[in-house]
């Protein structure tokens, strides 16, 4: 699976730090996420989507494999 | 879910990985110092070691406000520490498995002389070191 999350934070001028803090996760989860090393949680999905008013599916695209 | 909790147990992960290590390397470097002989300043000398070790993690716990009471809880509340941490313990358990494996095949080849309490310091020094590495490897950027 694939994200745009980097491209969507660095458009709203944010840093990964000041993401992690406005969905209250850690800085580790958004770096993590954003390199798709870590899967999150549909919770989380949904939280950054509505921190970008966005959709996941803007977010999330699914891989061949997956 | 509190950002400041979130913090905390961020804090709490990046001691605890550095803990783990260095109590496990002390640990294992303990039971691999107890399978030679040694005269009696020799073992002065390592006991003195590992008490100057324990003080300055104390020291270190108490300075840098180490969240101690975070031992007491039974899972992370941040979604990427849990699952790194209930990783980490995977990870552990295959290694003490491999562990107990090996002395299991190789028990032959163990001196007598070896006590139960040098192997189970050896059992800790690896649980530590798999889980504080597992953990460190995991939380890389």
């Amino acid at each position: 699976m694939q994200n745009h999350i980097a491209e969507f934070r660095k458009a709203a001028g944010l840093s990964q730090q000041e993401l992690a803090d406005a969905i209250a996760v850690s800085r580790k989860t958004i770096s993590t996420v954003e390199t798709s090393r870590f899967t999150p949680s549909v919770i989380i999905a949904l939280k950054i989507a509505q921190r970008f008013n966005t959709s996941v599916e803007h977010l999330f695209t699914l891989d061949d494999g997956d | 879910m509190k950002q400041q909790d979130i913090k905390t147990e961020e804090k709490f992960m990046s001691q605890n990985i550095w803990l783990s290590i260095s109590a496990g390397m002390v640990f294992l470097l303990l039971s691999v110092y107890s399978l030679i002989k040694h005269d009696i300043e020799e073992i002065l000398i390592v006991g003195m070691s590992v008490l100057f070790y324990m003080v300055i993690v104390i020291i270190y716990l108490i300075k840098a406000g180490f969240p101690l009471k975070m031992y007491f809880k039974y899972a992370y509340k941040d979604e990427f520490l849990n699952t790194i941490d209930t990783n980490a313990y995977k990870h552990t358990s295959i290694a003490f498995g491999l562990c107990l494996l090996g002395v299991f095949y190789k028990s032959d080849a163990i001196p007598s002389e070896v006590s139960h309490a040098a192997m189970a310091v050896f059992y800790l020094g690896i649980m530590l070191l798999v889980y504080g590495a597992s953990l460190l490897w995991q939380s890389r950027d």
